[in-house]
């Protein structure tokens, strides 16, 4: 009985299959930007990534309530943001109610006179508190509750209400039936922060489920609610919803690629069992280097991943090789013998190129490079030593079906050569932009929605924070006070209107120096009797109503300074421990800045009053700074790599020219993909450099074919067609994704598409020339 | 309206000035007990339900006050003058203007206070604002002739004739503790001329209209 060629190769895969998903569940997936990154041991760097990745911006939510009413869309505003306060996971929910602040309220209103950014000594003099006193007459005057007019009283300077404000934000937003509403009164507004950092995306996604599952309710109970709709935005709802278009784009794509792909093979070897062996190499391929890059590194990193199984994508081509050479009485094993030399050599070329990555101190470039190292090797051994054995014996791949080449005249090849010089010539004068600058480019995040996050951004006074200070120091207090000792220079760019505002730690908590300066503010007892028994001359209001006064300002004196561990765990403590936490053993202390008018000279500004001791970090150019420098090296790197694999084609194949015709085809058909990229408007980003990798692999590997030295001219023509198989099934799995609306699928597809097409032109138009025999000792 | 301008004339408004004891003395009468209407005709036919079914017709939207305020906090009354807009259905602007400015916009279940001068503007939820929340539930029903809602809420006392009379509004004791005692309307034919309002814990507001420009 012969075994059947699917049963052996099905077992092998399911054992893959298991061993991957042990694997899995086992390796750390990292998707932290830090570890794509060396460390420069610079703690401003660390902050940069913890700002990007889980700073308080990340954390912000807006969402916006319409469809209904204005006083049941303020129902609803109201509902949901009981609902959220409720959930526990946010540090803020504001909507303009009244009780938003409360909860912190009783134990900020002790320490009023510790943290009322407005405390002087003139306030507790007679001229001050008479003025003081005059304002509150109105205050006491009229129906509101005996409870509300006494704490008026009590506090008489308003030395609370001061510091309260700072704690709104500051924002005065229009209020309707309670809550905020848009300057056009159709939006409810409400603004939240999230205790999860902004790209724990698992969290956060938890959390929109939450409100999701809020508006639904609400939409079944509130009379007049029924077509309520909310608006969200925010930096981790985009993060989610990106993640979501990709994958979501990346599995139907793919599924539609893979589909056409079997179809297409299945159409070609018409045998089920030969489309599981042509995965083999590459499920194989994948485990053996997710395994080495978990053996070396510890962990495995979520953008190597994704990077390298595009690159090892060229693995699927060896199995494809293998069975269209397949010619009885050859057995498999005698097939591979012969094939395996070629083989080897493209592996090799491969694993050179892109292992010189390796040696990059970038962490995620040298996973890159042992990720496709190892792939590129494991595959073409797995075709070497195990395929064989699961392929029946006289197994006969009836696949030369295309074998059409084109009918090669010295006139065409030198067109082709003239069209290249072309496409150089295009791409050296081209004015147009190279390299996308810009990553928030390539978004998926449709421009509506980015629209709409930035109206209401401008509506609820919380705009996307873009830059910020940054100030270490080796003690909290110590950090704390060196961002008090900003506030008047940025005070001054608030005026100069160079600034619109801060928000700074200090505002909520200020440092024990100043809250001492402030107790020393406070009179004694006796004297602040006395200003105010002459204040209150000619005021209609009762003396005794001001004992809680004199009794508190006695208080605050003897207070110990305020501490952030007093505000632990509440929502007040969550904005402070944001703005100012620990970092390898020291404090950093944040200023995030708004409205930055002139980012040079704000640079230049702070340079003169910081001596060195505060940073300034505009998030968005520090990103694209990253990126670019990433793509620096990853480009540095890739030269290393082909030089090494020059060096190596060289001495396998002994000959300039033939090492040449190698590369030519390849060359030539990159430029041809990088003009096209050109020509559509296409600005080059990582994931395009990605798949040109995969290009330059795949044709290497076509020219290494097809310039072999052809025994006869039927094993010549079955090479050209197992090229045009490998070409088309490249070409039908990324071609498609080339369709993607998302920006870096739609890059990847493309590039690897054109790509896979260039090369089968190139090397179909490049290899009728014969060329010494590839040393073929295996 | 020529029945109205007819009826607010000179010695009927010094009338109703007397009657309202004003000025108001630093020690106020307590307007709620005992329940003495203030008027003393009597008219079998002037019902509460005629006077809902009059009140809004004689509604003017924009009326000029002066009200006096007596407080256990304050050492003598305070004199506020200003305006009170009612915008039907439901929303109540009394906008201070001396001798400083204040606003308190009522609309669906919120108040906003605002004080410019001191850059306050704060939004009471009415459950927060106990009397002023009875006060603006009782004028809305007023203003709207909302009868049963009226009733609902208060117990009503209306004496003297169509052309003056006096309401009396105390509220239905429910189970939360009320800080309102009663509200008085004094008014002359269709329109409120002045309104009381006593508090439990003593406190007073006396709010009288004034006669609009040209009348």
């Amino acid at each position: 009985m012969t075994i059947k060629p699917w049963v052996p190769s099905l077992l092998y895969l399911l054992t893959l299959g298991i061993g991957g998903s042990v694997a899995f569940t086992h390796i750390p997936i990292d998707s932290q930007l830090h570890a794509l990154f060396p460390s420069s041991g610079k703690a401003t760097q660390q902050i940069l990534f913890d700002q990007l990745q889980s700073g308080q911006t990340s954390r912000v939510l807006l969402l916006g309530f319409q469809g209904a009413a204005r006083d049941v869309l303020a129902d609803a505003s109201k509902q949901l943001a009981q609902a959220m306060r409720d959930s526990g996971r946010f540090a803020y929910v504001h909507n303009g109610e009244y009780s938003s602040l409360r909860n912190d309220q009783a134990r900020l209103y002790r320490y009023r006179y510790l943290l009322s950014p407005s405390l002087n000594p003139s306030q507790f003099q007679e001229k001050g508190l008479h003025e003081a006193l005059q304002r509150r007459v109105s205050n006491v005057s009229n129906l509101l509750p005996m409870p509300i007019k006494r704490k008026i009283l009590e506090d008489p300077t308003q030395a609370f209400p001061q510091y309260a404000q700072l704690l709104k934000g500051g924002n005065s937003l229009h209020t309707q039936h309670g809550v905020w509403f848009s300057a056009s009164e159709d939006l409810a507004l409400l603004v939240a922060e999230t205790m999860a950092p902004g790209f724990d995306l698992d969290r956060q996604e938890g959390i929109q489920s939450l409100i999701t599952h809020q508006i639904e309710t609400l939409r079944a109970t509130l009379p007049g609610a029924s077509a309520l709709e909310l608006l969200r935005t925010g930096p981790s709802l985009f993060a989610i919803q990106s993640r979501t278009l990709i994958q979501h784009d990346a599995r139907w794509l793919s599924s539609l690629g893979t589909l056409g792909v079997v179809i297409f093979l299945f159409l070609t070897y018409r045998s089920a069992g030969l489309i599981l062996l042509t995965m083999v190499p590459l499920a194989t391929a994948l485990l053996a280097s997710c395994l080495a890059v978990y053996a070396v590194f510890g962990y495995l990193h979520g953008i190597t991943l994704a990077f390298g199984t595009t690159l090892i994508g060229v693995a699927i081509d060896y199995p494809i090789h293998l069975f269209a050479h397949l010619h009885p009485p050859d057995t498999p094993t005698t097939t591979i013998k012969r094939i395996w030399p070629t083989i080897r050599l493209g592996a090799l070329t491969t694993a050179i190129g892109y292992g010189a990555m390796l040696l990059s101190g970038f962490p995620g470039l040298s996973q890159l490079g042992l990720f496709a190292m190892v792939g590129s090797l494991t595959a073409a051994g797995t075709t070497r030593w195990i395929l064989p054995f699961f392929i029946p014996p006289n197994h006969v791949c009836p696949i030369p079906w295309i074998v059409w080449v084109p009918h090669i005249t010295p006139w065409l090849s030198r067109l082709v050569a003239l069209t290249i010089l072309l496409a150089v010539g295009y791409l050296a004068t081209s004015e147009k932009p190279f390299w996308e600058s810009d990553i928030a480019n390539l978004s998926p995040i449709p421009s509506n929605l980015k629209h709409l996050d930035s109206e209401m951004r401008k509506e609820v006074g919380a705009p996307g924070v873009r830059d910020l200070l940054i100030v270490i120091a080796p003690t909290a207090q110590a950090a704390l006070e060196r961002t008090e000792d900003l506030q008047l220079t940025l005070q001054r760019m608030i005026q100069q209107g160079h600034l619109r505002g801060y928000e700074m730690a200090a505002n909520y908590l200020p440092s024990e120096r100043t809250q001492r300066t402030r107790q020393s503010f406070l009179p004694e007892s006796e004297q602040l009797k006395e200003a105010l028994y002459h204040a209150l001359q000619g005021l209609p209001l009762q003396p005794e109503l001001f004992h809680p006064f004199l009794q508190a300002v006695e208080e605050s004196k003897h207070f110990p300074p305020f501490t952030v561990q007093a505000l632990k765990g509440t929502p007040l403590g969550t904005k402070i421990d944001s703005l100012l936490y620990p970092s390898h053993e020291q404090w950093v202390g944040v200023v995030m800045l708004q409205g930055v008018q002139n980012r040079h000279m704000l640079a230049s500004s702070l340079e003169d009053i910081s001596s060195g001791n505060v940073y300034y970090l505009d998030l968005k150019d520090e990103t694209n700074r990253m990126v670019t420098q990433y793509r620096t090296e990853i480009l540095k790197y890739l030269g290393l790599g082909m030089i090494g694999l020059l060096t190596l084609l060289g001495l396998n194949l002994r000959s300039f020219s033939s090492v040449m015709r190698t590369i030519l085809p390849v060359v030539g058909a990159l430029v041809f993909v990088l003009a096209t990229l050109h020509l559509f408007n296409e600005a080059l980003s990582l994931f395009h450099i990605a798949s040109l990798l995969l290009v330059a692999g795949i044709g290497i590997d076509y020219a290494l074919f097809l310039s072999r030295h052809g025994n006869t001219p039927q094993e010549h023509e079955t090479t050209i067609s197992s090229v045009w198989v490998c070409s088309l099934t490249t070409i039908l799995v990324f071609g498609v994704m080339a369709f993607s609306q998302t920006p870096v699928l739609h890059s990847i597809g493309l590039t690897t598409g054109l790509g896979a097409l260039f090369c089968l032109m190139m090397s179909l138009v490049y290899s009728r020339q014969s060329i010494p025999p590839v040393s073929s000792q295996p | 309206m020529i029945f109205g301008k007819k009826i607010l004339s000179l010695p009927i408004s010094l009338f109703t000035i007397v009657l309202m004891g004003f000025p108001v003395s630093a020690t106020p009468k307590r307007v709620c007990i005992p329940n003495q209407p203030s008027v003393q005709e009597s008219d079998k036919t002037w019902t509460i339900d005629r006077l809902m079914e009059e009140l809004p017709q004689g509604l003017h939207h924009l009326e000029r006050f002066r009200e006096t305020y007596t407080s256990s906090m304050l050492t003598q009354p305070i004199v506020k003058e200003g305006t009170l807009q009612f915008t039907p259905p439901f929303k109540l602007e009394k906008h201070v203007l001396s001798p400083f400015e204040e606003i308190f916009i009522a609309e669906g279940d919120t108040l906003r206070y605002e004080n410019p001068e001191q850059g306050i503007s704060t939004t009471f939820a009415m459950r927060e604002i106990p009397t002023l929340s009875v006060f603006i539930l009782g004028l809305r029903s007023l203003f709207t002739g909302n009868v049963s809602h009226l009733r609902q809420h208060f117990h009503l006392t209306l004496t003297g004739t169509d052309r003056l009379w006096s309401l009396h509004l105390r509220p239905v004791t429910s189970s939360e503790p009320s800080t309102m005692e009663c509200i008085q309307l004094l008014g002359i034919n269709n329109r409120i001329r002045a309104i009381e309002v006593q508090e439990i814990n003593g406190d007073h507001s006396s709010l009288r209209f004034l006669p609009s420009e040209g009348q």
